[in-house]
């Protein structure tokens, strides 16, 4: 599989500012080191409480936010340079769903200009052109011409992320970043949009980057899972191994978690106590030291190494570290 | 659990004035609430699990019509003008959103400082607020002077959470209806708000009324599941017998819906089609029009809601040949 982004320690701290001139006293870090890659036609999932920088990566993905430091590469070159073509290139490859349907649609647009718009900026079509391709989207989503005069108020939310996803894939991107796309849904319309995102997947061979708190839904539709803490990762494995065996203790606690009524006598509940610490000044060493079950006294010393586990299975704590 | 019946719900039927017309939210809706159980209110948006909620705790907006119907809360009916202004202290309610429950100007002590006040007749400034704190120590939030001396904007979304549960508590209620409270929390959050709403069931002998769309906190929280569709009551059964033996083709298509953690499966099953119009509701069974097992006479006659087995009541034509 060929690598599509790379992110290479990337960093995103925003300054606190402070008094009459707005002097700067301190940062948030809210992205602190992070590398991963997203293959081509692969589902990467990242998943984190409030807080964790999960937003904040899309956000730098998107060029909505600049970078503090480190790169990110996409089909080799580094996006936070590109100008001209390759800048162009890039707004059309990589788009985004979001969470609030309701919020990412203009109100006073109807459908038809809603997904209409970012086709007329890059691509030249008649009008009728325009029309029948608009049309032909709506489809893909499972929605019928009927839709095409109405605006956002007259579609219930399922309806509405359907649109939001036709807009999204009108430009045959090659990355789609979902965040947390199904969480304002009811349980029976998240369902089918999962298997809608699924199944545009297999159709138009796209990558997706979904972000979300909710581990549940990430087994049906990922292949590679990144849990992130307060900024930095805490584990990377693909899905099935994430489920099977988590190997951070933070990673156990997420997944007890979820309530899931045909787990209930499968698996002992963990219940963190606290809440997550501030990014402003996060707990040195080990982020998670402060609300861990496992705690040790090298955990609030220094930092935990990277530890591999098999093939693509990686986790930062001191448990796994052998003595 | 005591058999002593806290609240009954007898065909209560709501209806909103909107422009236009009417909808519909709540249909006939009858149930019963035993002391110190907590019973859950599962359905989607739409269902009209909210607006039960709001009935009974007295809170409906100014274009709800109450059109049939009474709620009898420890032997009263509370739509009854004289009843309805003395049950205050003994219901209730927390909403989702914490933060637009509290008011932003104020310190969250002086709101809980308000309601102790007011509804215990408490005088002196000292009690006050040591009964404050005390109701903040109850909920397990650190800290309890620096929470009292906090706008809400300092505060996070699970903190907010448990200074709304610790403001209902302080009137030391009966009963207690929890709508959506942790929707808009993380997972970690939630199982931590659920653990402290069953603790302090088993603490208070609190009974309450668990409004949410998720049947997996259903199945965490609830001694007894009610599903609702369309402002109808359509399938209620305990908790552990819902879950493990669902009747309703609905509520089988929302257990089917939810992700599961444990097993893996390459396609989710889905409930196709979306919540009907409330404006003019089906003739016969309201589900009828998704539902993947409908019958001719599902179109016609509304199924009446009937005991299945012990302890498990469905709406469903499909069972009602089985018994006669």
């Amino acid at each position: 599989m060929s690598r599509l982004v790379e992110i290479n320690n990337l960093r995103k701290y925003f300054p606190i500012r402070s008094g009459l001139f707005g002097k700067i006293v301190g940062h948030v870090k809210a992205v602190d080191g992070i590398t991963f890659s997203v293959g081509q036609s692969e589902v990467v999932s990242l998943v984190g409480e409030s807080g964790s920088g999960k937003t904040t990566i899309a956000k730098c993905l998107l060029l909505l936010e600049r970078p503090t430091s480190g790169e990110i590469l996409f089909d080799g070159y580094n996006i936070t340079e590109a100008r001209g073509k390759e800048y162009r290139d890039y707004r059309r490859s990589v788009q985004a769903v979001f969470q609030n349907p309701f919020l990412s649609l203009d109100p006073r647009m109807n459908v038809h200009d809603i997904i209409s718009e970012p086709v007329k900026n890059h691509m030249k079509l008649s009008r009728k052109e325009l029309y029948e391709y608009v049309s032909k989207l709506l489809e893909m989503v499972g929605l019928d011409q009927s839709f095409l005069e109405k605006f956002p108020h007259e579609l219930s939310g399922g309806q509405a992320q359907r649109v939001a996803i036709a807009r999204a894939i009108s430009l045959n991107p090659k990355l789609v970043i979902l965040d947390e796309p199904t969480s304002a849904l009811d349980v029976s319309i998240q369902a089918q949009i999962l298997n809608l995102l699924a199944e545009l997947k297999e159709k138009m061979n796209l990558s997706y980057l979904l972000i979300t708190h909710d581990l549940s839904i990430v087994r049906y539709i990922s292949d590679r899972v990144l849990v992130i803490y307060l900024g930095k990762i805490m584990e990377e494995a693909p899905t099935e191994k994430i489920f099977k065996e988590p190997l951070h203790p933070y990673t156990q606690t997420l997944l007890t978690s979820v309530p899931d009524p045909f787990a209930k006598d499968v698996r002992e509940k963990v219940i963190l106590r606290g809440e997550p610490p501030s990014p402003t000044n996060p707990p040195k060493a080990c982020r998670f030291h402060t609300r861990c079950p496992h705690v040790m006294d090298v955990c609030r010393e220094e930092e935990p190494p990277e530890i591999q586990f098999g093939e693509k299975h990686r986790t930062y704590c001191w448990l796994h570290v052998k003595k | 659990m005591k058999n002593h019946s806290i609240l009954r719900v007898e065909d209560l039927s709501i209806d909103y004035i909107v422009l236009g017309g009417s909808l519909k939210a709540v249909r006939n809706v009858s149930f019963e609430i035993y002391e110190g159980e907590v019973v859950c209110l599962v359905g989607e948006s739409g269902s009209g699990k909210s607006t039960v909620g709001l009935a009974i705790a007295g809170a409906l907006p100014e274009n709800a019509i109450i059109r049939s119907g009474r709620i009898i809360f420890m032997g009263k009916n509370l739509l009854e003008a004289e009843t309805r202004n003395k049950k205050v202290n003994n219901i209730m309610i927390v909403f989702q959103d914490p933060a637009a429950t509290l008011n932003p100007l104020f310190k969250v002590g002086e709101v809980i400082s308000d309601v102790i006040k007011t509804h215990l007749q408490i005088k002196e400034r000292e009690k006050i607020k040591e009964k404050a704190l005390e109701m903040f120590r109850m909920v397990e939030l650190p800290d309890p002077t620096r929470i009292y001396n906090s706008y809400p904007h300092e505060l996070s979304g699970g903190m907010l959470q448990r200074v709304v549960i610790a403001i209902a508590l302080s009137t030391n209620p009966r009963m207690l209806i929890a709508d959506e409270p942790t929707t808009m929390l993380d997972v970690t959050l939630q199982a931590q708000i659920i653990d402290l709403l069953l603790s302090l069931k088993r603490k208070l002998g609190l009974s309450m009324l668990f409004i949410t769309h998720n049947l997996g906190v259903a199945s965490e929280i609830a001694d007894r599941i009610i599903v609702m569709y369309g402002g109808e009551l359509i399938e209620e059964a305990n908790s552990s017998e819902l879950i493990n033996n669902p009747l309703h083709p609905y509520t089988r298509g929302l257990m089917e819906c939810i992700p599961r953690t444990h097993i893996k499966y390459s396609k989710l099953k889905h409930i196709p089609g979306t919540i009907p119009d409330l404006a003019n509701p089906l003739k016969g069974c309201i589900f009828s029009d998704r539902c993947s097992e409908v019958m001719d006479v599902c179109r016609v006659v509304k199924p009446p809601i009937k005991e299945y087995s012990r302890n498990h009541k469905v709406a469903c034509h499909l069972y009602m040949e089985e018994k006669q």
